[in-house]
């Protein structure tokens, strides 16, 4: 045995893992060595000053009683999470009914939002005028005189009249 | 001799009557119809000799607001429309113009190319006023239909 393992057994004399012959040997060999004899003092010493400086931390209640207190709550705190998650039968209509309702309304007011509006020309026509466009490609753009005696809608939409005029004499 | 002035007395008060009634009803109609002339215009940088000008108050208020200087008249056709009728005017081979005779003085043109509808247009048309639709022609040049009373 070389001293480190003589050392291990010592500690484990103090600790009292050892017992028997084991034990009684170790300590007759502990009595004739001094550096031993040190060592084991020394150990006791150590494991004294522990076991004292380690404050009781006793339980409120008898251990079984404070474990199924701590289960009981992790219980209860499991219930009223299933208690929230699950709608009551009025939560569950106006789930069934509200969801469609507001993810229809969603898509409405998204489809509105993209609808292609007319461009902004910045001239506000006269109240008596409206405008009414066949096609969306065609843009226009509107004019009105001081006056309100001359009203111009230009379309930007080209026509060869002078060939469709020659065209129609011609027809 | 008595009962023939009676009954000569009651032709002429039937007549009389009947003239009243129908140039009443007359009236009424020619108070309700309206007409409008449509003139297809050509706008140019360039003058075209031999061609027709437009009249000097649609050639000063176009010139006004286009950069064309030279406003030629292809066409002018003159729409008497009823109240509450629509009448239908070629301009050139492709365009057309369709005028409906709305209540107050409004009327309702649209403008068709090819058959196609391009827009409709809504206004109170008045005396002097002018209601111009336009656009690009070839070259530098535009195309206006001025309708007016």
């Amino acid at each position: 045995m070389n001293e480190n393992e003589i050392q291990l057994k010592v500690q484990a004399l103090v600790d009292g893992v050892l017992t028997g012959r084991e034990a009684e040997e170790l300590q007759q060999r502990i009595n004739n060595d001094a550096t031993l004899q040190q060592l084991h003092e020394r150990l006791t010493q150590m494991r004294g000053l522990i076991a004292n400086s380690e404050l009781p931390r006793p339980l409120p209640e008898s251990g079984d009683f404070y474990w199924n207190k701590i289960a009981e709550s992790i219980e209860r705190e499991e219930r009223a999470g299933e208690r929230i998650a699950k709608p009551t039968p009025a939560n569950r209509w106006l789930l069934r009914w509200l969801a469609p309702l507001a993810g229809v309304s969603t898509v409405v007011l998204l489809l509105t939002l993209q609808q292609p509006t007319a461009p902004d020309l910045g001239i506000t026509l006269s109240s008596d005028h409206e405008l009414e466009l066949s096609s969306d490609e065609i843009d226009v753009m509107t004019y009105n005189s001081d006056d309100d005696s001359m009203s111009i809608v230009w379309l930007d939409y080209s026509m060869d009249i002078q060939k469709d005029y020659m065209e129609l004499w011609l027809d | 001799m008595i009962l023939l002035r009676n009954r000569l007395f009651n032709r002429i008060a039937l007549l009389m009557g009947l003239l009243l009634f129908g140039g009443g009803g007359l009236a009424l109609v020619q108070a309700d119809s309206i007409t409008v002339n449509a003139r297809l215009v050509l706008g140019t940088g360039k003058e075209k000799q031999g061609s027709k000008k437009v009249s000097d108050s649609i050639r000063k208020r176009l010139a006004k607001v286009f950069k064309w200087m030279h406003y030629y008249q292809l066409t002018n056709k003159k729409l008497t429309i009823e109240d509450a009728k629509t009448k239908t005017s070629k301009l050139s081979k492709n365009a057309s113009i369709k005028v409906t005779n709305q209540k107050n003085g409004k009327i309702a043109v649209s403008l068709f190319s090819g058959g196609k509808m391009l827009l409709q247009k809504t206004q109170t048309l008045r005396e002097g006023h002018y209601m111009v639709l336009a656009g690009k022609s070839t070259g530098d040049s535009a195309w206006f239909i001025v309708l007016s009373k």
